[in-house]
């Protein structure tokens, strides 16, 4: 269901909770998790570029701090110019000297990216074409 | 139904498996269930599961395996060259062509007497030239060790030569040596 974003997280929880109670009479199975998701939405988007696929993506795969496991980005419709063209790895390895994906990666670094386990990403270590829902 | 993962699955060995690369994007795909906590069965299994399949993608084209195999091959010729002399030539670098063909087999043959083997066959010729006086490929000084010291033998022997004669003769023999 939908929740205003301007609800604070805590309202949101609270909120959750009392659906949560709401709905045990209603179902026999147990509740084991719940998510609440902020979602944005571009109103007027612009056109996507021909053939672009949402599946096609690139992964990249960030080191963590205190050597955690990896934090990994999806880039869904991922262009090709940011594979390397040559050799071993052709269109489907990311170039991480490629300068659009050092400025996303700083962006990322910026935010600071964590993995599910919530160890900060610290550094691009590499990134492949993957083919993904 | 959940799965368990091993708490020391960096012990264990690992497995060169060769993966098209036209099928590799959908290989690393496949693999993002895997990423999910549902996937396993405790949050262990969730941690350690996670960590090795994202490294597992993550190296999935770090290097193909037409790379390991040309450094292989990069290292045979290394070898038959530094022990052979083998001379080989790049005819293409994409795709890498390099003649002649490594051979399933070679023999011993030295080609080049500055190879390894080339060097050591240098001085069993020149220890057998110089000493027993055999004429070899590469030297033939004359007269040897073995006859100049039997020269002297004998011209002891025979009580013809005086002592400054001899030790002519024997600086001869240690200039032969140096």
């Amino acid at each position: 269901m939908h929740i205003p974003v301007d609800t604070t997280e805590t309202a949101a929880f609270v909120a959750l909770d009392a659906i949560r109670a709401a709905v045990a009479s209603l179902t026999g199975c147990a509740l084991v998790r719940a998510r609440i998701t902020y979602k944005m939405r571009v109103e007027t988007p612009a056109m996507p570029d021909v053939g672009a696929s949402i599946k096609r993506r690139a992964v990249f795969f960030l080191s963590t701090s205190d050597d955690g496991p990896l934090a990994l980005v999806e880039i869904p419709g991922v262009s090709d110019s940011i594979f390397i063209s040559d050799g071993c790895g052709a269109g489907q390895v990311v170039d991480t000297l490629n300068l659009d994906v050092a400025a996303f990666v700083a962006a990322l670094l910026d935010l600071p990216a964590t993995n599910p386990f919530g160890d900060e990403a610290t550094e691009l270590m590499s990134g492949n074409l993957q083919s993904r829902v | 139904m959940a799965e368990t993962f091993p708490t020391d699955w960096r012990e264990q060995p690992c497995y060169l498996v060769a993966v098209p690369a036209p099928l590799a994007p959908y290989v690393g795909g496949l693999l993002k269930i895997a990423e999910q906590r549902g996937f396993w069965q405790s949050d262990t299994d969730y941690l350690h599961g996670y960590t090795a399949v994202t490294e597992l993608e993550g190296c999935l084209m770090t290097m193909c395996l037409n790379a390991l195999l040309e450094r292989q091959d990069a290292l045979y010729r290394l070898v038959n060259t530094a022990l052979l002399g083998q001379s080989y030539s790049i005819d293409s670098l994409d795709p890498l062509v390099v003649t002649p063909a490594i051979e399933p087999a070679v023999d011993l043959t030295i080609l080049d007497q500055d190879s390894i083997m080339g060097r050591l066959d240098r001085v069993t010729q020149l220890l057998d030239n110089s000493i027993n006086g055999t004429a070899t490929d590469l030297y033939s000084y004359s007269p040897s060790v073995k006859d100049q010291l039997q020269a002297i033998l004998d011209a002891i022997a025979a009580d013809e030569t005086d002592l400054g004669t001899v030790i002519t003769d024997l600086e001869l023999i240690i200039g032969a040596l140096a």
